[in-house]
């Protein structure tokens, strides 16, 4: 190995520069200094001159082919040309959008988780914990502008299901100014709601006539059987399968009763629909009303877009 | 025809000017990605990689060394071969005898025509100063090959690689040392005077 000592980098580079004869005057003083001082230096810019000169007569290889375009080959790199950037760009712009809706999601959803949860209207007896419960409660009573009278019917309503065969399992029922409106939505879920309509609705209603007007009604109100037959599979499950209805926070000492209930279980969706509801929305669209499909597509495309890109800057 | 009245047609699209320029500098643009690439094929493939950049860039050139401007574009080239090389190493197809054995040197039974033996030192030199420039980092080499293979200005040059002048005589000063370096590896093809040296150096 060669030894430097004494030599500095801007010795080496002055003794270079020489080599190509680009030192200024100043420069030309300078070296020729430093040449006097060591003759390291002496050495080293003997060895530099030739490996220059070895490096000059190499031998030029001759090119295999002349390189020249042909009018085929210009007009596919002018192709290129124009699809490269295409691609680029569209998968600049896909990615950019999915990015974007993905971004709005995240807003939403917290906008969403940050607001008070009262779209859940109904509960399953199993699936209701009982926080859930007094907070529906609470926000029913916070909520409700005047109070309705319900009729508490108990754990002895048999056969309040099905109503008059409606698909969604409800039924309306009209006894002496009492209107009782029923939902039954699934196998173990039950509300119902039975509206006073006369002045003097807290009174007490004898449990009995309650019971025989019922029977009363739903004798008349049952469907013929070739209505029964296109009934849903659910309405025949519900009434078959549970001989005591459970019904969704009635006290069983109260049975019978009117009592004072705000508000509003007739507003809310039979469970099936809020399922399907909410099924579908999870399955086609987001907090922000674009279907789900779209963004990854958005994404993919990116993707595909992106590898043609590189595959056109790339290739040969 | 002039260089000048030939780049101002090609950039307007006429393919025969262009040709001509690329016909002016392949030779120049093939040598260079021969001695950074160390390889025939590729050094073709880059050079025609080069060409085809080059027609699609028309547009954007902006005047200055259209010479430096397309062996910009060359060295660009070379340096994606060269990364290419690298995710994918290929393995020379070694050849082989007749009993399946393994020829060692085939470059040493080809350089038994009379010919190449004639030119037999010049030729293993040029194999070590090869060996040498390819263990260079790509900056260096470039610089080098540029400046003392090809016989570039600094300022083409600089031009090339898009840096100050400055900074391509520090690269080449840095390049020739390295390459002084290596080349002792393969003293007995350096001439005497700097065989003794090397030797009393070690001593």
């Amino acid at each position: 190995m060669f030894s430097q000592q004494n030599v500095t980098a801007r010795d080496l580079e002055l003794l270079s520069s020489s080599l190509d004869h680009a030192l200024t005057p100043d420069e030309q003083i300078e070296f020729k200094k430093r040449l006097a001082e060591s003759s390291h230096l002496n050495t080293l810019l003997a060895e530099q001159r030739w490996l220059k000169s070895a490096l000059a007569d190499l031998p030029m290889r001759k090119v295999p082919h002349n390189f020249s375009l042909t009018r085929a080959e210009a007009q596919k790199a002018k192709r290129e040309k124009i699809l490269q950037p295409v691609f680029g760009w569209a998968s600049a712009i896909s990615a950019l959008m999915a990015v974007v809706i993905f971004g709005s999601q995240l807003i939403f959803q917290n906008v969403s988780l940050s607001t008070p949860v009262n779209t859940q209207m109904t509960y399953t007896m199993n699936d209701a914990p009982m926080d859930v419960m007094e907070n529906e409660e609470a926000g029913m009573k916070v909520m409700a502008a005047e109070p309705v009278s319900l009729l508490n019917w108990g754990y002895g309503a048999d056969g309040l299901g099905g109503g008059y065969g409606k698909g969604g399992g409800e039924g309306v029922f009209d006894s002496g100014g009492v209107n009782i409106n029923i939902f039954v939505n699934s196998d173990d879920f039950y509300t119902v709601e039975a509206v006073t309509e006369n002045a003097d609705s807290e009174y007490m209603i004898d449990e009995f006539l309650v019971d025989e007007s019922m029977e009363v009604l739903q004798a008349e109100l049952l469907p013929e059987p070739e209505l029964a037959s296109e009934a849903p599979a659910t309405t025949a499950l519900i009434t078959q399968d549970h001989e005591v209805p459970r019904i969704f926070g009635v006290d069983p000492e109260n049975a019978g009763t009117v009592i004072k209930m705000s508000p509003d279980s007739s507003a809310a969706l039979p469970e099936e629909q809020v399922e399907h509801q909410a099924r579908s929305g999870e399955e086609t669209s987001d907090k922000t009303g674009i279907p789900t499909h779209v963004t990854f597509g958005l994404l993919a495309a990116a993707l595909v877009f992106g590898a043609l890109w590189w595959y056109l800057k790339t290739r040969r | 025809m002039e260089e000048n009245l030939l780049i101002e047609k090609a950039v307007q699209g006429d393919l025969d000017a262009f040709n001509q320029l690329v016909l002016t500098y392949q030779n120049v643009a093939f040598n260079l990605a021969y001695r950074i690439l160390a390889d025939e094929a590729g050094a073709a493939d880059a050079t025609q990689d080069a060409v085809i950049s080059m027609y699609r860039k028309l547009n954007s050139y902006r005047g200055g060394s259209f010479k430096a401007w397309f062996l910009r574009i060359v060295t660009n080239a070379c340096y994606d071969e060269l990364r290419k090389q690298k995710r994918r190493p290929t393995i020379p197809l070694e050849p082989v005898t007749d009993d399946d054995e393994l020829i060692e040197s085939p470059a040493w039974i080809a350089d038994k025509s009379p010919t190449l033996e004639e030119n037999l030192v010049n030729t293993q030199l040029e194999e070590a100063i090869q060996h040498c420039l390819n263990n260079l980092d790509n900056k260096f080499k470039a610089v080098i090959v540029m400046v003392d293979i090809s016989g570039q200005d600094y300022e083409t040059v600089a031009e090339v690689i898009q840096s100050p002048v400055g900074t391509v005589k520090s690269r080449l000063s840095r390049a020739r040392l390295k390459m002084q370096e290596c080349l002792q590896g393969f003293r007995e093809l350096l001439p005497d005077k700097f065989r003794l040296n090397s030797e009393d150096d070690d001593v």
